[in-house]
C-alpha cells in the first residue's frame, strides 16, 4: 500500500504539496475534468440547441446510472440535486413534525443535519433532541444515539461518518433502530460515499443524501439523494418547480402540479451541469477504481497518521478501532491553537483543517505514504515553532 | 444613426458568441447564450476548485465568494449588495419565500394562469399543506388581454402576496413593477416578482419600485448559466425572514460549524445555506458586468428594435400574435400561433434549419437579444416562410 491507487497525474498538485483535505474540497480526477470540459466545449459549439435533451440525458442520468451503482440501487431511485443541505431540506419540510413529535441528531454533527430541524422547531414545535458528544466526541455510540429515540421520534437524522472526528455508525444498526420505533432513518453520506462501501438495500436505508465535492471527487454544485421506493411514493417535495412534473417544457402548465415518478420527484430546478457532470463521472471514475480498494487504501493512510499522532502526545478525535471510524483522523493538541496549527502546516505547503478544536486529516486516493510522512514532518516542525 | 442602422448590427461583438457562425439563436427566453470572456473566468475558477481544492481557497475565502456577485447584481438592480443572495436558481429563492411566508386558511396569493409554472408552483404547494387560497388570473383563453387591471381584481385584505413575472415568458406581457407594488402594499400583500425574462433587457430599480422580492435566474437574459440565480430582499423583509433552507453558510460567521444554533446573517445573504455551484455563481457576476457594460437602456432598444421586426414577420406570415403588441410595455419577446400548424413541429424544422426559436404557449416563440442581429431576424423569417410553404408532415 506504499503508493497512491491512481496515477500521478490524474491529481496534479504543485510539486512538493501534501493535500489531505478531501473532507472539505477534494481534488478531482483530471479524466473527470477532461470529460466536464468536453461537455463545456460541446455546449460552446452547439449552443444550448440540443441542450434539454443533451444535460437531461448526460448529466442527470449520467449521475443517476453511476449513483445506483455506487448504493446498490435503482437508477429511479435517484435524485440529482444542488447541494446535499438542500435534498436534507427538501425531506425535513416534507416530513414537518410537529409539537409531540421529535427527531435526533447529535451535537458536533456538520450543521446541515441539523440546521433543517432546528428551523422547522421554530415554527412547528417539534423537539430536536441532540446527543451531547461536545464534551468528549469519543464516547459517542449508537447506544448514546438509541438513549433518546422513542415512540414520538419522527425521524433520525445523522451522518455515516462525522465530518470532523470521523466517528462511522453503522448504517444497518442505525436503520434498525429507526424502524423498531418507526421512525424515518436519514442518512448523510457525504463524509463516506466515495470511501467507505455502502449497499443501501441490505443496510435498509430510508433516504441517504451526499454532496459532489468531497469524498466522491466531483465539484461543488450537485448532490444526489436515494429515496427508497416507498418512501420515494410518499414523498411530495415542498421545493417545486418545472423540473418536479418531469415532463419538460413541453408541458409547461403552471395551473396544476404533477409529480415525476421516483426519486425524481424530489429534483425542482437546474443544477449546475458542470456540476453534474462531475458528479456522474467522478462517480464512474471512483467505481472503476474499485470502492473497497479506496477504502482498504484510504483506511491504511489513516491508520499511519493516527499511530504518528498518538506518538505525538495528540488527544485523538477519532476512534481506535479501525471499523469505528471512516476515512478520516482527527487529534487535538493541548495548548495549541488548531487555527494556528493548520495556518503552519499550509505554510509548509500541508493541506488540512482545523475542525472541533483539532486538526483533521482526510487522506484520499491520490494520497500516499509520503504523503502522511510529509505531513506529520511538518506538524513536527509546527508543533517545535511554538 | 436612424434605428434601423443601429439595430442591423449586434450590440455585443459577435465573435464573443462562436454559435451564431452556425445558427440564428433566437432563444434568450429559454436559455441565451454566454459570452466567451464569462466562460473563460467560470472556467478559471473550475479549474482552481477541482484542480487545488482548499490550497487557495479556504473556509474563509469560501464565506467571502459570492460578495463580488452582490455588488454587481446589487448594481443591475438599483439596491444595495447586502439586500441581494445569490441562490442556486430562481425556484429555489420563490420557495423559500413561500415556505417562510407560509399563508394559511383564509389567506390567498394572486398569480397568472399563464405563468412559468414555477411562479405558481410554490404557493400551490404551500396551499396543499395550510388551505392557503391560489388566485390566478384566467389569461389563457387570450393572452393579450392580461393587464395589471386583471391581477387588481383578485387582491383584497387577505391577500398575503401577489406573485407575478415581471415579463411573462411566454407572451412578454410587462407589469408595472411600481403599480404591482403599490396594488399589494395597499391590501398589506408582499410583492413578489419574478424577473427571470426582464433582468438583463428591461432596466430595474427596486427601490424606486419598491418591490419586497425580486429574484432572477441567471441563463436567460443575463447570459449565465445553471446554478446561480440573483434574489433581492427589501431590507424590510429581509430582517424578518427566516430562510426554510438553512446550513453553514447562513449564519453570520460561516466557518464556525456549530450544529446547536443557527444565528442569521444579516441581509439577504441569509438566503444563502450551502456550499453550491461557485463557478456558476461567479459567471453570473461576470455576465452582469458584461450587461452592465453595454448598458441595459441600450440593449432594451436594440432587443425591442429586433422583435418588432420579427413580430410584424410573423404577422406577414399569417401568424397570430399573442405577445404584447409595441404599443404597451414588453420584453423582448415575440410569439405567435399558426392556425393548423403544431409549434412543436414548427420549431423543429426551423432547428434543423439552424434557426434556434421555442414553442410556447401553442405559439413559436423568438426572442433576440444582444448579441442577435438583423441577419439573424431575417434568416429566422425566411425559413420560417419556406416550413410554413410545406405542409405538416407527421
Amino acid at each position: 500500500m506504499s503508493g497512491s491507487l491512481v496515477p500521478q497525474d490524474h491529481f496534479p498538485v504543485p510539486d512538493g504539496t501534501t493535500y489531505l483535505n478531501s473532507a472539505s474540497i477534494s481534488l478531482t480526477a483530471r479524466p473527470v475534468r477532461e470529460e466536464m470540459r468536453r461537455f463545456e466545449d460541446e455546449v460552446v459549439h452547439l449552443g444550448t440547441i440540443n441542450l434539454d435533451d443533451e444535460a437531461e440525458n448526460r448529466v442527470y442520468e449520467g449521475v443517476r446510472g453511476s449513483a445506483a451503482a455506487l448504493l446498490g440501487c435503482d437508477a429511479d431511485d435517484i435524485a440529482v440535486m444542488t447541494s446535499a443541505t438542500e435534498a436534507l431540506c427538501q425531506v425535513a419540510w416534507w416530513l414537518r413534525p410537529g409539537e409531540g413529535e421529535n427527531v435526533v441528531s447529535i451535537d458536533i454533527e456538520f450543521p446541515s443535519v441539523t440546521y433543517p430541524w432546528l428551523r422547522l422547531a421554530e415554527d412547528e414545535g417539534l423537539e430536536v433532541r441532540l446527543v451531547r458528544a461536545m464534551e468528549d466526541p469519543l464516547r459517542l455510540t449508537l447506544d448514546r444515539v438509541a438513549e433518546l429515540v422513542d415512540e414520538r421520534t419522527a425521524a433520525i437524522c445523522v451522518s455515516h461518518v462525522q465530518y470532523a472526528t470521523g466517528h462511522l455508525l453503522d448504517p444497518t444498526a442505525l436503520s434498525e433502530l429507526a424502524h423498531a420505533h418507526d421512525a424515518l432513518l436519514i442518512l448523510d453520506t457525504t463524509q463516506s460515499s466515495g470511501a467507505v462501501p455502502l449497499d443501501v438495500r441490505s443496510t435498509d436505508q430510508d433516504v441517504v443524501i451526499a454532496s459532489a465535492y468531497k469524498w466522491l471527487t466531483g465539484v461543488p454544485g450537485a448532490a444526489f439523494a436515494y429515496l427508497r421506493p416507498e418512501v420515494a411514493e410518499r414523498f411530495r417535495p415542498p421545493f417545486v418547480g418545472w423540473r418536479t412534473t418531469g415532463e419538460g417544457a413541453m408541458a409547461f402548465d403552471a395551473t396544476r402540479i404533477s409529480l415525476a415518478e421516483g426519486g425524481r420527484r424530489m429534483e425542482y430546478a437546474t443544477v449546475a451541469y458542470e456540476a453534474g457532470i462531475s458528479l456522474g463521472a467522478a462517480t464512474r471514475y471512483l467505481l472503476d477504481v474499485g470502492i473497497e480498494k479506496i477504502h482498504e487504501h484510504d483506511r491504511g493512510l489513516c491508520a499511519l497518521l493516527a499511530e504518528g499522532l498518538r506518538v505525538r502526545g495528540a488527544e485523538p478525535l477519532t476512534p481506535e478501532d479501525p471499523d469505528g471510524r471512516g476515512t478520516i483522523v482527527a487529534a487535538r493538541f493541548p495548548g495549541r491553537d488548531p487555527f494556528e496549527l493548520a495556518g503552519a502546516l499550509a505554510r509548509r505547503s500541508v493541506f488540512v483543517a482545523p475542525r472541533l478544536g483539532g486538526l483533521r486529516f482526510s487522506p484520499h486516493l491520490h494520497n500516499d505514504e509520503d504523503d502522511v510522512g510529509r505531513a506529520l514532518e511538518a506538524l513536527d516542525a509546527a508543533l517545535e515553532g511554538a | 444613426m436612424c434605428q434601423d442602422e443601429r439595430m442591423s448590427s449586434s450590440l455585443a461583438p459577435r465573435a464573443d458568441f462562436p454559435v451564431l457562425e452556425e445558427a440564428a439563436y433566437l432563444n434568450a427566453a429559454s436559455i441565451a447564450l454566454m459570452p466567451l470572456p464569462v466562460r473563460r473566468s467560470m472556467q478559471a475558477f473550475m479549474e482552481e476548485i477541482a484542480g487545488r481544492g482548499t490550497i487557495g481557497f479556504d473556509d474563509d475565502a469560501e464565506a467571502a465568494v459570492y460578495d463580488g456577485v452582490r455588488s454587481r447584481a446589487a448594481r443591475l438592480l438599483g439596491s444595495e449588495p447586502a439586500d441581494v443572495a445569490v441562490t442556486t436558481s430562481a425556484s429555489e429563492a420563490l420557495g423559500q419565500v413561500a415556505w417562510w411566508l407560509r399563508p394559511g386558511e383564509g389567506e390567498n396569493v394572486v398569480s397568472i394562469d399563464i405563468e412559468f409554472p414555477s411562479v405558481t408552483y410554490a404557493w400551490m404547494r404551500v396551499a396543499e399543506e395550510t388551505g392557503l387560497e391560489v388566485r390566478l388570473v384566467r389569461a389563457l383563453e387570450d393572452p393579450l388581454r392580461l393587464t395589471l387591471d386583471r391581477v387588481a381584481e383578485l387582491v383584497d385584505d387577505r391577500t398575503a402576496a401577489i406573485s407575478v413575472s415581471h415579463v411573462q415568458y411566454a407572451t412578454g406581457h410587462l407589469l408595472d413593477l411600481r403599480a404591482l407594488a403599490d396594488l399589494a402594499h395597499a391590501h398589506g400583500a408582499l410583492a413578489v416578482v419574478d424577473a427571470t425574462q426582464s433582468a438583463g433587457v428591461v432596466p430595474i430599480d427596486v427601490q424606486e419600485a419598491d418591490v419586497d422580492v425580486l429574484v432572477s435566474g441567471g441563463y436567460k437574459w443575463l447570459c449565465a448559466t445553471f446554478g446561480a440565480a440573483i434574489c433581492y430582499l427589501h431590507p424590510r423583509i429581509a430582517e424578518r425572514f427566516l430562510p426554510p433552507l438553512i446550513s453553514w453558510r447562513s449564519t453570520p460567521n460561516p466557518p464556525d460549524f456549530d450544529a446547536t444554533r443557527m444565528p442569521l446573517a444579516e441581509g439577504a445573504r441569509r438566503l444563502e445555506y450551502s456550499t453550491v455551484a461557485y463557478p456558476s455563481g461567479i459567471g453570473l457576476g461576470e455576465a452582469i458586468e458584461y450587461i452592465l457594460g453595454l448598458g441595459v437602456d441600450r440593449i432594451l432598444e436594440h432587443d425591442l428594435g429586433l422583435t418588432d421586426k420579427v413580430a410584424a414577420g410573423l404577422e406577414e406570415l399569417g401568424g397570430t400574435l399573442i405577445s404584447a403588441p409595441r404599443e404597451v410595455p414588453r420584453g423582448s419577446i415575440a410569439t405567435a400561433r399558426f392556425p393548423g400548424r403544431r409549434p412543436e413541429r414548427l420549431v423543429e424544422r426551423l432547428i434543423q434549419a439552424g434557426v434556434i426559436a421555442g414553442p410556447r404557449l401553442g405559439g413559436v416563440r423568438i426572442s433576440p437579444h444582444l448579441y442577435n442581429d438583423v441577419s439573424d431576424v431575417d434568416r429566422a423569417l425566411a425559413d420560417l416562410e419556406r416550413i410554413l410553404e410545406t405542409p405538416e408532415d407527421d
